[in-house]
């Protein structure tokens, strides 16, 4: 009777400590994974940073385009999305620099965008998109033309 | 039962085990966040200290010290003798570590003087090989001294430091051997686009600008003077505590908390390469999930990595007009 005790004894701790172990993670934000696809006059854009700023306020989810112009948004870990609501995004193509090749380590060099310059704010852009859960796959059209 | 009541069965001895096992299991992270939350105690400590020097600094002198006195990276280069050093030089004599500072001679540059009498410490003939303890946070993992050759300088010899000063949202350059894409997406995040008038309160550029009380229009407890990083995350600490180009004036708050540089292979991407002049100069820490800094008035904050990334510009920024409190 006595042992059956101690392995009552030992049953219910260890089902104290699983209890105690749970529910102590950090809260983080709360993401949904965003894929997506740019397009430039039609055509995809390889090699462009599509970023995410959250209106709420919150860090920026960025992804970087492939050859066929799709993306996959990050915020913390790769691949988990940006913050669920509404975000205003930004398209950037950086170019190989042509004037930082003279400039010294540290030293500020101009951005050379080989992408339409009024996409490349998020205040400025106008394009803003609503991240819910198991959304469907983002397209974003950009155009050289202005409006 | 008379035999089973003699000792202690398999069973049981197990399910003693497993809850020596569990237990220690859960103290053993409890224990490690306690010695890392001593270290972060420490490392915040060291901030305060620093925030302190550079209010008496601006009593001393009339303005904060320069990030930097720069001309040129290049030891060949004729302006190299004319660097006059980093804001960690200036600022040594109000840290309690005024016989180091008096050790070096600021008629020159100071980044590679020598012991005098070919003297040695700790393996290093250099007086920026001296470890100063305010300047090292004990959470940050870089080793005290430099890992790489640093302008010919052997590893071992030039003392790495945890903390540098902000430009506030100020663009960066981009390295053309290894050029990060993310670098024009945050670039729009900037307030000023040049080093000679920073958005922050500091700059390389010490010997065009450095900023009074009054440039801090912001206020001074809204605005973000020093912040933390690693020298394993940016190539420029390693030329040591002395060296007019080592990050001091150099760290931009467009790039967010913690972004990852802190790899020295290049095939890793080049976003995440210490040396791509871009993303390797966000603040950045080993504590999880945010980093420390100090405010102008000299109060110590933790800002997690999560924060609103326009809100970290303004208090990044000392004249923007838009004085944001920490959240």
């Amino acid at each position: 009777m006595k042992s059956c005790n101690w392995r009552l004894c030992a049953v219910v701790m260890m089902a104290a400590v699983a209890l105690l172990g749970t529910g102590c993670g950090p809260a983080g934000p709360v993401l949904a994974p965003v894929e997506g696809v740019v397009l430039l006059e039609g055509e995809p854009l390889e090699g462009a940073v599509v970023l995410f700023q959250p209106e709420a306020g919150g860090k920026p989810a960025t992804g970087l385009t492939d050859a066929a112009g799709k993306f996959s948004l990050t915020t913390l870990e790769k691949g988990d999305g940006a913050y669920v609501g509404v975000n205003s995004v930004s398209i950037t193509k950086q170019l190989p620099s042509t004037s930082s090749a003279n400039v010294e380590e540290g030293e500020i060099s101009e951005v050379e965008l080989g992408s339409p310059p009024r996409y490349a704010s998020p205040a400025l852009s106008g394009i803003t998109i609503n991240v819910e859960k198991g959304m469907p796959p983002v397209t974003l059209e950009m155009t050289w033309e202005e409006q | 039962m008379s035999r089973s009541s003699k000792g202690f069965t398999l069973v049981e001895l197990l399910v003693v085990i497993a809850i020596i096992g569990v237990l220690v299991g859960l103290l053993l992270p409890a224990v490690q966040s306690a010695r890392e939350a001593a270290r972060r105690m420490s490392c915040t400590n060291n901030l305060k200290q620093i925030g302190l020097g550079l209010q008496n600094y601006h009593d001393t002198n009339g303005d904060f010290p320069p990030g930097g006195i720069w001309w040129t990276n290049s030891p060949g280069a004729a302006n190299f003798a004319r660097n006059r050093g980093s804001m960690l030089v200036y600022l040594l004599p109000f840290i309690e570590e005024k016989t180091l500072y008096d050790s070096l001679d600021l008629e020159q540059n100071p980044c590679y003087q020598k012991f005098p009498g070919g003297a040695s410490v700790n393996g290093s003939p250099y007086i920026a090989g001296t470890v100063v303890s305010v300047y090292r946070c004990p959470s940050d993992p870089s080793p005290p001294r430099n890992e790489i050759v640093a302008d010919g300088i052997q590893p071992g010899q030039l003392a790495m430091f945890s903390y540098a000063a902000s430009k506030g949202p100020t663009r960066t350059g981009n390295n053309a051997a290894g050029s990060c894409p993310e670098r024009a997406a945050y670039d729009a995040y900037n307030y000023s686009t040049t080093d000679n008038v920073p958005a922050g309160p500091f700059t390389r550029m010490g010997r065009v600008f450095t900023a009074t009380m009054s440039d801090v229009e912001d206020g001074l407890s809204k605005t973000i003077f020093v912040g933390e990083v690693m020298g394993n995350c940016a190539l420029p600490i390693q030329r040591g505590w002395a060296h007019s180009s080592n990050t001091q004036g150099m760290i931009s708050t467009i790039y967010p908390i913690n972004y990852d540089t802190c790899t020295q292979d290049l095939s890793k991407g080049p976003c995440a390469w210490w040396n791509n002049w871009s993303t390797e100069f966000g603040f950045k820490s080993a504590h999880p999930s945010g980093a420390n800094f100090v405010m102008g008035d000299g109060s110590v904050h933790f800002v997690s990595e999560t924060i609103d990334h326009w809100t970290y510009q303004r208090l990044g920024g000392r004249n923007e007009g838009e004085a944001a409190s920490l959240p």
